[in-house]
């Protein structure tokens, strides 16, 4: 997803973009409690009858099930943000902006390479940083787009 | 190094890496389902053919094609394959390629691990139909391997509870895989309740199969501790408890059952909106009707021991609990005719399915309602009353719902419509051999043929006869099917537009995508809010 927010003044703006997170942290674990809930039951009733076999599997597929969880959540709080300043690009990734990038913005080149998933680069002076690494092909495409226009833009 | 501006009027590679190691190496949804199909495709000929053996075995009383040991081994692995390798792979199928479009996620949430539990099934599949090959032949126990006969099978066991943990845990992952896609992957303003019929029920399956896969685990595992450790889980002269394995059992099994219906319910519930040209009558109904046969189905398992020899009270409890299963089922079917009354109907393909999927589910549900009435099932157990009955709603349920998600998703996928002339006479021909299958079956049933064996009795004849012919009719009908779909993927026949069937685009985000839809699809320029608002 691209969203676009106008900076206010001289017509610089700021793109974030962002995968699908419809999950809240709280609501994962209101999940994992309700399954684990759910499995503690079914396993220790049977476990009660003799049949104790059942816990260790799950257990496991509870195990399973938050690592596939905070996978999928670890990597949908990433963000990348792209500000077109007045002479300079910023780049921010990771969920917090840990990496950051700037560029002279008339020196900004774009380098797109086809491929089963295409890959979109900014940079200038040899320096390269891929974004909109979670977008489709065609909003990817879409921002590369953006990206050139902004490249000659007169604020 | 190119820039955008030059790239974008020429040619590049959209399509994924080519040869064998795409499918081997694919993370890509779409790849995943495709595999999904083509495996399920395959089990469905394996599995059938151990049905058709069965089938020719039955055609006159007394032993012509097979020893007794063989067809016993062949009604296990016919059961087995059917259940876990040809019907739960092909939703497994419909999951991959219609759950992320539906809810506007670029792909599922963890697509390495999509690659594992697709690849686990091959090598699943092929060592337990190896186990026919093994010192003393397949287990041959009946698919509910029951001990102490299932712990009397040589070399075959360990292997054949060994595939079944694969084929458990392929399923375990692709379930995990789908409740994160549907939690965390929503587009933004695709609110749970707006999510369509067939995400809803695929995502109370996947809770289900979290549920009872470690419950079916645990209890093979035992089997294998008793028979190679010491152990006496099941054994009654170490303490054990042979009935603990059936409860075991059934409470995977019967939630097991819905496993294979739901997501069919699922795809009906897509299906019969578009050819009634209206929106699904109570949808917020079948969402809680799905959810209420999802929580049914953990408290009900007992009804296939009515004869073990359990307390009054408690075959009362599980009488009473299986009967209401009939009134969350009730409101689907009431929906689904309400949501046809006063449409436009059209009978394409799909809709003959979903139509067919609607008499013979109802009718197995109908003598479902029948076989909890435990005085009547100490009569109907193991008679093939029961043969009849699951055949109604796993095939007549189950496959018939795959029929029709296939044919109304089909020209989607590949941007080629389907032969609509060849695509009913297959219909006709599955509808009508079904019913030759296994109607006779009933009657066979409250005569008094029981099930599982090779060789009955003369006054069973007839009837038997007539089902073997429509075993043929609707086994053979089958490869019509393949040559239907294999037509189509090879783009033979009309090229369709995004919308497919009239008015679709107003029943579901996938047909505002292009069709075939794309490698990877995006929903640039569809305003996901919208399009879902219109449902
Ligand atoms: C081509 C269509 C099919 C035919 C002709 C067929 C036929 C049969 C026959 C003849 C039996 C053995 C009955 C007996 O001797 O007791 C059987 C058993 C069974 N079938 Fe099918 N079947 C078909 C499809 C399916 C499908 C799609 C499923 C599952 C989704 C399935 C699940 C079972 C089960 C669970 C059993 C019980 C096995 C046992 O007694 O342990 N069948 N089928
Ligand atoms: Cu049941």
């Amino acid at each position: 997803m691209i969203q676009r927010q106008s900076l206010g003044h001289g017509g610089e703006y700021r793109l974030v973009l962002r995968p699908n997170a419809s999950l809240t942290p709280g609501q994962a674990r209101l999940l994992v409690g309700l399954l684990g809930l759910m499995m503690a039951v079914i396993g220790f009733g049977f476990a009660a009858v003799g049949a104790w076999l059942v816990l260790p599997f799950s257990g496991g597929e509870l195990l399973l099930l938050i690592y596939a969880l905070s996978c999928s959540m670890r990597w949908s709080a990433a963000r990348e943000v792209i500000t077109i300043g007045q002479d300079k690009v910023f780049i921010e990734k990771g969920v917090e902006g840990e990496q950051r990038y700037q560029f002279p913005r008339a020196w900004l080149q774009i380098d797109w390479r086809p491929g089963p998933m295409p890959h979109l680069l900014v940079g200038s002076h040899g320096k390269w940083v891929e974004v909109g690494t979670f977008l489709g092909e065609e909003e990817k495409r879409a921002l590369a787009r953006t990206l050139q226009q902004a490249r000659s833009l007169e604020f | 190094m190119a820039t955008v501006a030059d790239t974008h009027g020429a040619e590049h590679e959209h399509g994924p890496a080519k040869g064998i190691l795409r499918w081997i190496t694919t993370t890509n949804h779409k790849d995943i389902g495709t595999l999904y199909l083509t495996f399920a495709m395959i089990m469905f000929l394996v599995g059938g053919t151990m049905a058709l053996i069965i089938r020719a075995e039955l055609y006159q009383p007394g032993l012509q094609l097979v020893d007794p040991h063989f067809f016993n081994q062949m009604t296990t692995l016919h059961a087995l394959i059917m259940v876990f390798g040809a019907v739960m792979p092909a939703f497994a199928g419909f999951a991959n390629w219609m759950i992320p479009p539906m809810i506007g996620a670029p792909d599922m949430a963890l697509p390495r691990l999509n690659n594992w539990s697709f690849w686990i099934l091959p090598f699943a599949a092929t060592l337990l139909s190896a186990t026919l090959f093994m010192d003393g032949g397949a287990v041959a126990s009946g698919w509910t391997l029951y001990p102490p006969l299932v712990l009397q099978f040589g070399n075959a066991l360990p292997f054949t509870i060994f595939s079944v943990h694969l084929l458990g845990i392929s399923s375990i992952l692709a379930s995990i895989n789908i409740i994160v896609t549907i939690f965390n992957l929503r587009a933004p303003g695709l609110t749970m309740m707006k999510m369509p019929m067939f995400c809803w029920t695929w995502l109370i399956t996947a809770f289900l199969l979290i549920l009872v896969m470690p419950v079916l685990a645990g209890a093979v595992t035992m089997l294998l501790f008793d028979k190679f450790f010491d152990t006496s889980f099941f054994d009654a002269a170490g303490g054990g408890d042979p009935v603990l394995f059936q409860h075991l059992f059934w409470f995977f099994g019967h939630p097991e059952v819905y496993i294979i219906i739901l997501p069919a319910f699922g795809i009906i519930s897509q299906v019969i909106p578009t050819f009634s040209r209206k929106p699904l009558f109570g949808k917020n109904s079948m969402i809680f009707a799905t959810a209420v046969i999802g929580f049914l189905s953990f408290i009900v398992w007992a009804h296939h021991q009515f004869t073990v020899g359990m307390p009054v009270p408690a075959e009362l409890y599980f009488m009473y609990a299986t009967m209401l299963i009939a009134v969350p089922t009730g409101v689907k079917v009431f929906n689904w005719l309400a949501t046809m009354w006063k449409g436009s109907l059209t009978f394409e393909t799909p809709m003959l399915h979903a139509l067919g999927f609607l008499v013979l589910f109802v009718l197995g549900g109908f003598t479902g309602i029948m076989m909890s009435q435990v005085p009547a099932d100490l009569y109907y157990h193991d008679n093939y009353f029961i043969v009849a009955h699951f055949h109604y709603t796993l095939v007549g349920g189950g496959v018939f719902g795959i029929f029709a998600g296939l044919f109304y998703w089909l020209p989607k996928w590949t941007g080629t419509m389907y032969d609509e002339k060849l695509g009913k006479l297959h219909f006709w021909l599955s509808f009508l051999g079904f019913n030759l299958l296994f109607m006779p079956q009933h009657f066979l049933g409250l005569a008094g043929m029981p099930r599982r064996i090779p060789d009955y009795a003369v006054q069973f004849t007839e009837f038997n006869q007539m089902s073997t012919v429509g075993a043929f009719i609707f086994g053979f009908t089958q490869l019509l099917l393949i040559y239907i779909v294999y037509k189509c993927v090879k783009g033979e026949g009309e090229k369709v537009g995004d919308e497919v069937w009239e008015g679709a685009k107003s029943h579901g985000l996938e047909w505002n995508l292009p069709s075939p839809m794309p490698y990877h699809h995006s929903f640039e320029g569809i305003d996901i809010q919208k399009a879902v608002a219109d449902e």
